[in-house]
C-alpha cells in the first residue's frame, strides 16, 4: 500500500524526500568513489559488453548500462538491461 | 524547424539547472520532443535533477571525442514520453569542450528533435559561451537581488556579441527574462527588488516569476522535475512559463503576494 502511494503521488508521499535524498546519495557518492579506481581495461570492457548486447537489444530504445560498482565492499561489474520494448530476437525458453 | 534554448545567468546557484529541467519537461509534457543538454562539464548537475545518474554510460564529452556514438550517450527519461537527457562528464579538462565538437552534435540533435535545451554553466567563461553559441533563444535566469541581476546584464551583452547568431550577422538571439526564488511578500514590503524592478532594468520581455518555493527541494530530493508537482506553486509557474514560451497569453501568477484566506473570504462574501 505504502509502495504504491509513493508511486502515485511522490509529491505527497507520506516517506519524507529527504530520506529519499540521503539514499540516492550514498549510492552516487559511492559509485562515483569507485570511478577512481577503474580498471585500465574497462572502457574496452564496456564497449565489448555494449557491442554484444547491442545484437540483441535495440541501445536506443532500452535501458543498458555497464558500471563499475561496489557490491558488499568489493569491486564489481553490473551490467543492467532494462527492456522496453520485446527484444529483436525472441528469447527461446526451455 | 528545430530550436535550440540556452537556460543561462551569469551568477551560479540562480536555478538554472532546476529551470533547464522544469522547462524540458514542459516542453515533452506538451508533445514536443526535447533533450536537455548538461554544459556544466566536471560538475555535472542535471542527471541527479533528473534522476537518471546511475545511467549514464557515456555522455556528451565522449560524443565530443568521437569515443561514443550520440545515441549511445542519449538518456530516454523514465517518466516523461518524448523527452531526452544528455549528461555531461565528470573530468575537470575545460578544453574537452570543442567548437566543432559542439557544432557536430547541435546539427545532429536538430535532425532529432524539436528542441533542445541547454544548461548553461555559471560564468562568463568558456563553458557558458558554449552553451549559448548556437543558441536560437536565451531564458536569462535571475533572481531579484543586486549581483545577479548585474551579472544577467553582463551575459546579455555576450549574447549580443559574442553568439553564433551575432557573429554572423543574422536575425539576433531572442531573449527573455525568468525570475526565480521571488518571494513577493517581501517584494510587497520593499525588502528585495520586485519584478517591475528587475524588468526595467533589463529590458527584456518576461517569460515568467518562479516563486520561491519550497517544492523545489523535494522535488530534487527526489530526482523529479518540479514541474511534474503539478500542486506546487513552482511546478505551476513552470507550467505557465512554457504554455508562454509556446505562444500562449498566461497571466503572471505569484507577482503579487497571495491574500488571506480569510480576507478573500470577506470580500468574497461583499462581492
Ligand atoms: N524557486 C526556487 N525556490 C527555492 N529554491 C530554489 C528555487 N530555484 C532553485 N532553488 C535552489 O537553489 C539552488 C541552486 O539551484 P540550481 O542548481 O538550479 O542553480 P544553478 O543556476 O543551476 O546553479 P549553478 O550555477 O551552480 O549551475 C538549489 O539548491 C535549488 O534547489
Ligand atoms: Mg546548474
Amino acid at each position: 500500500m505504502g509502495m504504491k502511494r509513493i508511486y502515485l503521488n511522490p509529491f505527497r508521499s507520506r516517506v519524507r524526500s529527504a530520506n529519499i535524498a540521503k539514499q540516492r546519495l550514498s549510492r552516487i557518492i559511492a559509485h562515483e568513489r569507485m570511478q577512481k579506481n577503474l580498471p585500465a581495461f574497462f572502457p574496452e570492457l564496456q564497449r565489448d559488453l555494449l557491442t554484444v548486447v547491442s545484437k540483441y537489444v535495440d541501445l536506443e530504445r532500452n535501458e543498458v548500462s555497464v558500471l563499475f560498482a561496489n557490491q558488499d565492499r568489493r569491486p564489481s561489474i553490473e551490467l543492467n538491461v532494462t527492456l522496453n520494448e520485446t527484444p529483436k530476437r525472441k528469447w527461446a525458453f526451455r | 524547424m528545430a530550436k535550440v534554448i540556452v537556460v543561462t545567468s551569469g551568477k551560479g546557484g540562480v536555478g538554472k539547472t532546476t529551470t533547464s529541467a522544469a522547462f524540458a519537461t514542459g516542453l515533452a509534457l506538451r508533445g514536443r520532443k526535447t533533450v536537455v543538454v548538461d554544459f556544466d562539464v566536471g560538475l555535472r548537475n542535471l542527471d541527479i535533477v533528473m534522476d537518471c545518474e546511475r545511467r549514464v554510460v557515456y555522455d556528451f564529452i565522449n560524443v565530443v571525442k568521437r569515443e561514443a556514438k550520440l545515441s549511445e550517450a542519449l538518456i530516454r527519461d523514465k517518466r516523461t514520453k518524448n523527452l531526452f537527457i544528455l549528461p555531461t562528464s565528470q573530468i575537470q579538462d575545460k578544453d574537452a569542450l570543442t567548437k566543432e565538437g559542439v557544432e557536430r552534435i547541435i546539427k545532429e540533435l536538430r535532425r532529432d528533435f524539436d528542441y533542445i535545451v541547454c544548461d548553461s554553466p555559471a560564468g562568463i567563461e568558456k563553458g557558458a559561451l558554449m552553451a549559448l553559441y548556437y543558441a536560437d533563444y536565451a531564458v536569462l535566469v535571475t533572481n531579484p537581488e543586486i549581483a545577479s541581476v548585474r551579472d544577467a546584464d553582463r551575459m546579455l551583452g555576450l549574447i549580443q556579441s559574442k553568439s553564433r547568431r551575432a557573429e554572423l550577422g543574422d536575425e539576433p538571439m531572442a531573449q527573455r527574462l525568468l525570475i526565480t526564488r521571488y518571494d513577493a511578500k517581501r517584494a510587497s514590503r520593499g525588502e528585495m527588488l520586485s519584478v517591475q524592478d528587475v524588468e526595467d532594468i533589463l529590458a527584456i520581455p518576461l517569460l515568467g516569476v518562479i516563486p520561491e518555493s519550497r517544492s523545489i527541494l523535494r522535488a530534487s530530493n527526489q530526482g523529479i522535475p518540479v514541474i511534474l508537482d503539478k500542486e506546487s506553486d513552482a511546478g505551476q509557474a513552470y507550467t505557465d512559463a512554457v504554455a508562454r514560451f509556446l505562444g500562449g497569453k498566461v497571466e503572471h501568477k505569484f507577482v503579487q503576494p497571495s491574500k488571506p484566506k480569510f480576507f478573500q473570504k470577506v470580500l468574497g462574501a461583499w462581492a
